[in-house]
């Protein structure tokens, strides 16, 4: 049987009510107002669409084997590289094998049923397990309706042979060269035409009609499922497509519009995060994406899921909040005004790539090392053994860490250290299992600090180099959110 | 044991540059500056060095690498000359090449100069190197050195339970002590008396440090030309003799940073080149028989912790010292008679040999009564490069005869 | 009882890694009580490492006596009591920080 077997979300910590946006922008732009209802998800500086899609990603393989993992699939139409598998990167952070399976989905806001589709046929082909992590942080100019809608988060998905929580049943899909939206190869804001047109030609005959696709296809009805799951941001269009599928209201799982915003390719995934963590045994899902077109797929709940509702999802990530009260902040943390950092914020940085490779699964994985004569675990991977009493020469293996969690040794909140979130707060970490390493904390302030509290790892963005565009991914502390149960 | 080099090099005459923002001097200015002073007070020619050592830290905005550039701006007649840098331990590194070379017979006469250019780089600071490699830059916090060091404040409170208020005073009166003395010394980068309140009123930089418990950068030079007791005798007879008792080094194991055994509280290599330096001096009980100390106060926490690791204070008694004038210039071992790094400056390459250089004058007397030691017999320099994870410690002795 | 020494106004008060100045005093009706506040500037401008510039306020405390006697060096002295609660020191921080946004810290004395 092949279905999902695990699901997870991510939505980052900080979230801007709108109504700051319309307060710092309505001047320009007042229609914005029609939207300023709710809050949205906002990317902390440190995140991108990778990242998002990591922390999904390692909230959906909570106690899942990475070595077990055939292939990765990332979704996103926000990738920071054209050219270097940006799913290698994800790959690489979740723990998985060289040698698996990966690709990119993008292009489309159903990049990530797409991804989803393709990892149900590879594992229908091939057996094993595949994991999808979607992830978008997509731009919107100031003073924009984008502006206001979008939200930045991640979900992901693992496709598996075996024991999985909801069968795949099938699929429907309809591909559209439908501009809605675009954004060129060389822009960073959306781009739309005429919402009107956008509500009444896309969502509310796209949507039906790969529904009414798949139903035809499989003799069902919309009224059979007892979820359906589609995006839209329109609340008047959502309405209609209801009616228009003779669903009732309740069945339709929320959009979490005024929570997070619409968060791109990653959104339906996010959703049927959500929908699975209350999901029951022989529930049956409808699940549409929205994007150039629409995916369509059926899945059926099975007795399994009531192992996998355990805390992962999404409302965990919506309980973790903190309010990012200042416009300007959001401005600099997504790079749309530029910030004086210094001359000292100019200092070149090369990343120096075969560097990067011999040492990837250390700075990728937070892969340390295990010694097998004395079985002290140690960061970064050592060759002699850091247990003075021990230095084995090369009798290291490898070890996971990026999902032991730590605790706090020490810390610091540094004014003087260049950051474009100051204080910069850093300090050391001891490893569950041993070893300690100096690391940045990041979704904290100094005051949520104590020597000894415990941490967990968080994939985020190291630096980046402005010249040659390179983004460099290392691992943070962040304070636990609390141990799944 | 090796037997050490306790007496078997004497320092022959010392310089050192005023320091401080030296916009009108070049790297090659201070190095003449140091340079001619130690000659004058060792009586010699440049002709009559053997060899040399130059310690810098910061190569990137003045001198680049090797030593080239300090014998072209010298004109050593074709010497030895070699560039050691150790960090904030490169001028006590230089000092160590020139007595190891006199200890050894190599040759008689050896100099060490420590320089530092760092006002040209734009902005406050050090400039940023990768400084524990590559691989760090990728994986490390773009870290300070306050916030590094402030992490040991942290962790002192915690382990001598001592609430951060008390700690926080306990530094303050550290960096009140080393302003008073620093008011006093005309080559001092910084001369201003402040008052606890003042140090106590300032901000946060680091938590829980705040603006006056940090140093500074500053221009500056320092040298030294030490000899064997022989070659002193001819040169300076009836003279007293500062002889070298004790140079040691400790260099972190990595111990620090990636297992789980430091407390974090002090320094190690503090602890391993104190015990050896007192053992190659002959020193059994150091808070009866050292005199006065230079210390590497880069942080307020530093020198305190400093007290401890040094085995003058004993473990959680530091801040009971500290408060009671202990170290203070009038008190029982004078810590930072010149006013140290905090108000002399840090010009990071000459540091080492600045603090040899107030230990030797204080030994022999020459300053003038306000900020005399009284009746000093051994002088300790403690230099410390790094961070408190990943260092370099150097622990010098000096007497006098 | 405490005493608050009031450092004059503008004027940079120096260390080797910076400076910091007081910019104004204020006071804030908290409860039934007045505290004192002061806004000030700092820089890290030649600090050892890493530069950075602030804008903080401190609390010496509740006003007992403004401006009560002078020093030895000729400069005021308030007598003030610290506010040690720490819902207290919440509140006020929560109250200051609506009043001057953008100031970096807020430290009680």
């Amino acid at each position: 049987m092949v279905g999902i077997g695990s699901f997870g979300g991510y939505v980052p910590r900080y979230r801007l009510n709108r109504m700051i946006i319309f307060g710092s922008m309505g001047w320009l732009n007042p229609v914005i107002i029609t939207n300023a209802r709710g809050e949205k998800a906002v990317a902390n500086f440190d995140e991108d669409s990778i990242t998002m899609a990591v922390a999904a990603g390692m909230d959906c393989l909570r106690g899942v084997d990475r070595q077990g993992i055939d292939a990765v699939y990332f979704a996103t139409t926000t990738a920071p590289y054209r050219e270097r598998q940006n799913a290698n990167i994800v790959a690489g952070a979740l723990g998985a094998r060289d040698e698996i399976r990966s690709a990119d989905f993008t292009g489309s806001l159903k990049s990530g049923t797409s991804a989803l589709l393709s990892a149900l046929e590879f594992v229908g082909c091939n057996g094993g397990k595949a994991v999808v992590c979607a992830a978008d942080c997509r731009l919107g100019k100031m003073a924009s309706t984008q502006e206001m809608v979008f939200g930045d988060a991640g979900a992901a998905v693992m496709v598996s042979d075996s024991e999985v929580i909801a069968e795949y049943k099938g699929s429907f899909s309809v591909s559209h060269d439908f501009v809605d939206h675009l954004r060129g190869a060389n822009t960073k804001y959306d781009r739309m035409w005429e919402e009107r047109w956008i509500r009444d030609v896309g969502y509310q005959q796209f949507i039906p009609q790969a529904v009414q696709g798949l139903c035809a296809k499989y003799g069902m009805s919309p009224a059979d499922f007892d979820r359906i799951i589609y995006p839209c941001y329109y609340g008047g269009a959502r309405k209609n497509i209801n009616k228009a599928l003779q669903v009732e209201q309740e069945k339709v799982q929320d959009d979490m519009l005024a929570t997070v915003g619409d968060s791109g390719s990653a959104h339906p995934l996010l959703m049927l995060a959500a929908a699975l963590e209350t999901a029951k045994p022989g529930e049956k899902i409808l699940l549409v994406s929205y994007g150039s077109g629409c995916d369509a797929l059926w899945f059926e709940v099975t007795e399994n899921i009531t192992k996998m509702q355990d805390g992962r999802g999404v409302s965990r990530w919506l309980a973790r909040r903190a309010d990012l009260d200042n416009y300007q902040k959001y401005l600099v943390w997504r790079g749309m005004a530029p910030a004086e950092t210094g001359i000292r914020g100019e200092t070149d940085k090369e990343t120096r790539w075969s560097l990067v490779w011999r040492e990837h699964k250390a700075i990728l994985g937070l892969w340390g090392s295990k010694c097998r004569k004395c079985g002290t675990q140690q960061y970064p991977p050592q060759r002699i053994c850091i247990n003075p009493d021990c230095q084995a020469l090369d009798e290291m293996d490898p070890v996971y860490l990026a999902d032991k969690g730590g605790t706090v040794f020490t810390y610091t909140g540094d004014m003087l250290a260049a950051s474009v979130n100051p204080p910069a707060i850093y300090g050391n970490v001891n490893f569950n299992g041993g070893g300690r390493t100096l690391m940045d904390f990041t979704d904290c302030t100094v005051e949520d600090l104590s020597v000894g509290m415990p941490v967990e790892f968080s994939f985020r963005i190291k630096f980046y180099d402005p010249k040659r565009d390179i983004t460099n991914y290392f691992w943070k502390a962040v304070p636990a959110v609390g141990e799944v149960k | 044991m090796a037997e050490g080099i306790r007496d078997k090099v004497v320092i022959l005459g010392m310089g050192c540059t005023r320091f401080g923002e030296r916009w009108d001097a070049g790297s090659d200015d201070l190095l003449i500056e140091a340079l001619t002073e130690a000659l004058q007070d060792a009586g010699i020619e440049k002709k009559d060095i053997q060899a040399a050592w130059l310690g810098i830290h910061i190569d990137e905005i003045n001198i680049g690498k090797g030593a080239t550039y300090a014998s072209g701006a010298l004109h050593t007649p074709f010497i030895p000359f070699t560039r050691v840098d150790n960090f904030c331990a490169s001028g006590t590194e230089a000092f160590r090449g020139a007595t190891y070379a006199v200890a050894s017979g190599a040759c008689e006469i050896a100099l060490a100069i420590g320089v530092e250019k760092l006002k040209d780089t734009g902005y406050g600071g050090l400039p940023d190197s990768p400084a524990f490699g590559q691989e760090a830059v990728m994986i490390g916090p773009n870290a300070t050195a306050p916030g590094m060091f402030a992490q040991l404040a942290t962790a002192y409170a915690a382990k001598h339970k001592i609430p951060m208020d008390k700690l926080k005073e306990a530094i303050t009166h550290v960096s009140w002590k080393s302003h008073q003395n620093g008011a006093k010394n005309p080559r001092a980068h910084l001369r201003r008396a402040v008052t606890k309140e003042q140090i106590m009123g300032a901000p946060m930089v680091a938590y829980p440090l705040g603006l006056f418990d940090c140093c500074g950068v500053s221009d500056g030079s320092a040298a030294a030309v030490v000899c064997t007791p022989e070659v002193f005798k001819k040169l300076k007879p009836n003279e007293p003799m500062v002889k070298v008792k004790a140079l040691q080094i400790s260099v972190s194991s990595g111990e620090e940073a990636m297992f789980t055994r430091w407390d974090g509280a002090g320094i190690i290599t503090t602890q391993t080149a104190s015990r050896k330096a007192y053992q190659e001096a002959g020193i059994k009980d150091p808070r009866k028989e050292i005199s006065m100390m230079e210390v590497h106060d880069c942080f307020s926490i530093t020198e305190l912790v400093t007290m401890e690791d040094l085995g003058i204070s004993p473990p959680g008694k530091a801040p009971e010292d500290i408060l009671n004038g202990f170290f203070d210039l009038d008190g029982q071992i004078p810590c930072q008679p010149d006013g140290g790094l905090k108000c002399f400056g840090h010009p990071i390459g000459a540091s080492g040999i600045r603090m040899i250089y107030e230990i030797y004058n204080q030994l022999l007397g020459r300053w003038p009564e306000d900020r005399a030691v009284k009746n000093p017999k051994f002088g300790l320099t403690h230099n410390l490069g790094g961070v408190p994870t990943q260092n370099v410690c150097s622990v010098a002795i000096f007497g006098i005869d | 009882m405490a005493r608050h020494v009031h450092q004059p106004i503008g004027e940079e008060i120096r260390s080797i890694a910076g400076y910091y100045m007081v910019l104004e005093e204020g006071v804030l009706k908290y409860r039934d009580r007045e505290v004192l506040y002061l806004l000030e500037a700092a820089a890290a401008d030649t600090s050892c490492c890493g530069g950075a510039g602030m804008g903080f306020i401190m609390v010496p405390g509740y006003i007992r006596e403004l401006r009560a006697g002078k020093n030895e060096d000729g400069l005021w002295v308030s007598e003030v009591d610290r506010v040690e609660d720490e819902g207290d020191r919440r509140e006020i921080t929560r109250e200051l920080r609506a009043r001057h946004p953008g100031f970096q810290q807020i430290i009680f004395a």
